[in-house]
């Protein structure tokens, strides 16, 4: 033994560079060990975050367990992607890992049945596909959907090839989605001329934004189509830098094959991948940014592209889903006019985090997002400028790309104004997937040079501060971005919470709705609130319709008992549109939806005006089970459904009972009141 | 070794030179594929098919060798475009007026590949500039279309396959870490909230009943998906400005998850007036949460009898 020790020391010390080796093998097993304790501690961490939520309506721990598992998890991954040493290879297996990763805390939250309000949407239309063979069938829940059948139909397909349910397939290719999002953006920074350590840091930056964790791992449209826009950009932005004729036809064909899935699957994302295509353009046209060589055939490339692109997407508009501009339209102007009356004083801004379930340091982290946001674009900016300078970043197409996607990245600045607006907000939220692709490009030098500004101090000591604070930077972006989207409710799991689409969904609402479809079938007309109406109109598979001025059926909730139904026209509405069922949910008396919607967004404020600080349904809901042209067929702890027997019959039903003939008594009293007999059997 | 490495170096000239018609003939044995339970056994397999063969060809036929994406860039570009044919495709044969189907699908994706393949495999045989990799990797023959940074990224010196080695470490790492923490979630204790309900099994389904001479028997369903037993009282009464007992209200003690068929006798009505009946349910000790009285289930129904007068009914 002594002397196998003394060789290998005097091994050792004759050979250096082995020890070195040797020592440095040491490292790198320890630092594997470490990324996977960690990885393992930060799924455990999150399970645990989860399974502490499950049991309260919300506690500080399961938010502090869940950004501990988020932390545990992503910011190894991020350390190893800003060293300088890790090779290219490793870095895109890392953000491919990092794609994977970051779909937990949304796998985890709804792993066998869809749970978000889009979901249960885009669940419905992928089922009409299967059932009936056909595309651009009706959803009830989202009538836009079916105008925009790329998410259904993949699904469907992949359905129809592995034999899984719609839940199971449509997980597996979100994750594909997911995945290949988060490689889209590094793919996209280095067609823009970036090297690979960068792009990746600009996938990581975009990982921050409000929707990545759980927005876009929904199963909806947006999902899908954000990953082809963003691939599409990516293959554009190669056609235009291709020198060579067949380069540029090549990934000419794969933007336009890619802009018309985009097109096919959503219209935000398809109307941002244009606009974005034309603010690229717009650059290339610019000489003062984009003359350099071949700068005409650049700009024609870039041009051409975006008008196949804007020309599919106005046919799409226009002939197959013209009513999209009538959807989208309301949040847009509304969200404006609401901003206009705030500036003006006679309006009433959005109060940010209100009724929130999350702690009050998520909404500061959400309000230091912004500003981290700020920093790092104003240094993108300064970076951009000083490589103009020293000639780093001459004029020719790099330029003209950059500067395009750093003005759309800028954006989001603005854009965070909408936040106030009640019609603004959820489509400014919805932006950021977006404008956070540019944001993410014009930040990713900037962290770039941070981290390496960090790592030349000389002292050690210095060193590893720096790098903390810059990790610290990064964990309150990551809290913030997160928080800044959905509520807690969205985000975690926990017991029933009225008027929250995620936490609506109980095994009582699903026994309901089965019950219904087994006695009554599918396809039948209902009226109900929002949060019955997702599951009725999704895995019931009945018709449901949101109410409008022009059919105000809240007012058969609002009308008080005894008092006739107002207006007189709602029943033969009900009656002339074929309703034949009308389904309460009696929490409606007893509590203020936490979303502060009852059955759409926009219905009548005067829903919400408290009647001695109780919500304006409490005592109203009774009445349905005697106004005489609706029928109890169905009662459980919380729900009601009744049958409305329209034409009313106008005598209706008796007030007295049926009563035995003959046998008055002496003074004339009616005789007995008939009697029948109850059984029961197990 | 040598014979080994001989049938491989063949194996692999023999892919480089048509893995076109090879992706079609995999594509194409999504049919036996079929043979094979659904679910998870199928999925293994069928999924990475449908999800790579259609792109991948279509990457075939549109680029030349040198300006095609590599990599990790080509395995999401190919996963994105199958994707993207399977909506296609449905589209297809939605204008084509034939239903979507398992088999349409299967057909219309075949058809649309083997097209792809024959434009990939052309450009294979008439391209004519070298083969694979090796050419790829000689430091003369970079992509003159890639930025200074990528030519740099390009330059670097890896280990051959370090890309493809460490994006299949990331993806089983990834998923398994995923599958474990679905296992773990999976396996800790989930709160579970029960419900009873009461509710109409006779026909007709509209809650109007005709009551004939003899009387008629209205059935019903109580369910109680909780986990204890609970005592209930059944009672049955005639509604109108004030309720009148229909019949004998019953006492019944329901244990977990038991449904109970039930039964309320109508006797024959004395005259051709609508008459509206409620069954009752009662929680002998159960709160209600909400009203903060005894919880209770009901459901109505009106009943008349159709052969009688009713001129003598109040309006």
């Amino acid at each position: 033994l002594t002397a196998t020790a003394y060789q290998r020391q005097s091994d050792s010390a004759s050979h250096p560079e082995s020890s070195v080796r040797r020592s440095r093998a040491v490292y790198v097993y320890f630092l594997a060990v470490a990324f996977a304790l960690c990885e393992l501690a930060g799924i455990g961490a999150i399970v645990r975050s989860y399974s502490i939520a499950q049991t309260t309506l919300s506690n500080e721990s399961e938010f502090v367990w869940f950004w501990l598992g988020m932390f545990l998890l992503e910011l190894p991954i991020v350390g190893l992607v800003m060293r300088r040493a890790t090779p290219q290879a490793m870095q895109t297996g890392l953000l491919t890992f990092y794609g994977l990763i970051s779909y937990a805390p949304k796998l985890l939250r709804d792993p066998t049945s869809p749970i978000y309000h889009d979901e249960f949407a885009h669940w419905r239309s992928t089922y009409e596909i299967l059932s009936t063979g056909k595309l651009f069938r009706n959803n009830p829940l989202l009538i836009i959907a079916s105008d925009y059948p790329g998410l259904h139909a993949a699904t469907a397909a992949l359905v129809h090839a592995t034999g899984l349910t719609i839940w199971q397939a449509a997980t597996l290719l979100l994750i594909m989605l997911h995945v290949t999002l988060v490689l889209g953006i590094a793919a996209l920074a280095r067609a823009a001329g970036f090297d690979s350590r960068t792009a990746s840091i600009v996938a990581i930056l975009y990982g921050l934004n409000s929707s990545f964790l759980y927005f876009d791992t929904q199963f909806g449209y947006e999902s899908m189509a954000i990953t082809l826009a963003v691939w599409a950009l990516a293959a554009y932005v190669r056609a235009i830098r291709s020198q060579r004729r067949q380069g540029r036809a090549g990934w000419g064909v794969m933007t336009v094959v890619l802009s018309a899935g985009t097109i096919i699957t959503h219209h935000l994302s398809a109307f941002t991948l244009v606009l974005i295509m034309a603010l690229v353009s717009l650059a290339m046209s610019v000489p003062i940014l984009a003359r350099g060589e071949a700068w005409v055939r650049n700009a024609l490339t870039a041009w051409s592209l975006t008008m196949v692109a804007g020309l599919m997407t106005g046919a799409w508009f226009v002939f197959v889903a013209p009513r999209t501009w009538s959807y989208l339209s309301p949040y847009l102007g509304a969200g404006l006019s609401e901003l206009m009356q705030d500036a003006a004083g006679s309006g009433s801004a959005k109060p940010l985090f209100a009724a929130s379930l999350s702690p009050w340091w998520e909404h500061w982290c959400a309000y230091l997002v912004t500003l981290l946001a700020f920093v790092l674009a104003v240094g993108g900016l300064l970076l951009i400028r000083a490589r103009i300078r020293d000639g780093r970043l001459p004029r020719g197409r790099r330029r003209a790309i950059l500067f395009a996607f750093a003005l759309f990245g800028l954006v989001y600045f603005p854009s965070t104004v909408f936040i106030l607006s009640p019609s603004g907000s959820e489509g400014a939220r919805r932006s950021w997937a977006f404008t956070w692709i540019g944001l993410s490009i014009l930040a990713g030098p900037a962290a770039v040079w941070l981290v390496d500004w960090a790592g030349r101090s000389v002292r050690r000591w210095r060193r590893v501060s720096l790098r903390s604070i810059l990790m610290a930077g990064l964990s309150i972006a990551l809290v913030g971005g997160t928080a800044a989207g959905l509520d807690a409710s969205y985000r975690l799991p926990g017991p029933y919470l009225f008027g929250s689409d995620a936490r609506s969904v109980t095994p009582e609402l699903l026994g309901a709705s089965s019950w219904f479809s087994a006695r009554f079938g599918t396809g039948n007309n209902i009226i109900t609130d929002r949060y019955t109406g997702l599951v009725f109109a999704s895995f019931g598979l009945q018709n449901f319709s949101y109410p409008s001025l022009g059919f105000p059926y809240y007012d058969l909730y609002l009308a008080k008992p005894g008092a006739p139904i107002e207006p007189p026209s709602l029943p033969y509405q009900i009656e002339f549109s074929n309703y034949k069922y009308l389904i309460v949910d009696q929490r409606m008396a007893y509590d203020i939806p936490e979303l502060g919607v009852y059955f759409v967004a926009g219905e009548p404020a005067a829903l919400f005006l408290p009647q001695d600080g109780k919500p304006i349904f409490y005592g109203r809901l009774d009445k349905f089970a005697t106004i005489k042209w609706m029928v109890k067929v169905f009662q459980s702890d919380n729900y009601s459904i009744y049958r409305f027997n329209l034409p009313a019959d106008p005598t209706g039903y008796q007030q007295q009972p049926p009563r035995a003939r003959g046998k008055r008594g002496k003074r004339g009293k009616p005789g007995k009141v008939l009697q029948g007999k109850l059984s029961v059997t197990p | 070794v040598t014979r080994t490495h001989g049938v491989l170096s063949r194996f692999k000239s023999l892919w480089l030179s048509s893995w076109p018609l090879w992706a079609l003939i995999v594509f194409a044995s999504l049919a036996a594929v079929r043979l094979l339970p659904a679910g998870y056994i199928r999925a293994i397999v069928a999924a990475p098919i449908l999800l790579s063969v259609p792109g991948s060809l279509t990457i075939g036929a549109t680029f030349s060798r040198r300006p095609r994406p590599q990599g990790t860039a080509f395995i999401c570009y190919a996963a994105l475009l199958s994707a993207l044919w399977s909506a296609f495709a449905s589209l297809a044969l939605y204008v084509g007026g034939v239903l979507i189907s398992a088999e349409s699908t299967y057909w219309c994706l075949l058809i649309i590949s083997a097209a792809l393949a024959i434009v990939a495999e052309a450009r294979l045989l008439l391209g004519g500039q070298g083969r694979g990799r090796r050419v790829a990797n000689r430091p003369g023959a970079l992509d003159p279309d890639l930025s200074d940074s990528e030519v740099k990224d390009a330059k670097t010196p890896t280990k051959t396959g370090g890309e493809g080695r460490y994006a299949i470490l990331a993806v089983v790492a990834g998923i398994s870490l995923l599958a474990g923490g679905l296992y773990a979630y999976d396996h800790i204790p989930h709160p579970v909230t029960g419900y009873t309900f009461i509710a109409w099994t006779a026909s007709p389904s509209t809650g109007e009943f005709a009551v004939g001479s003899s009387g008629t028997e209205l059935h019903f369903q109580i369910v109680h998906r909780e986990s204890d037993t609970t005592t209930y009282r059944l009672s049955a009464a005639w509604l109108g400005t004030l309720s009148w007992p229909l019949a004998k209200s019953l006492t019944l003690s329901i244990g977990p998850n038991r449904t109970f068929r039930g039964g309320i006798f109508v006797p024959p009505l004395p005259d051709g007036c609508t008459y509206r009946i409620v069954v009752t349910l009662s929680a002998i000790q159960q709160i209600d949460p909400l009203t903060r009285k005894l919880e209770t289930w009901s459901i109505n129904a009106d009943v008349h009898d159709p052969d009688k007068s009713s001129k003598t009914c109040n309006r």
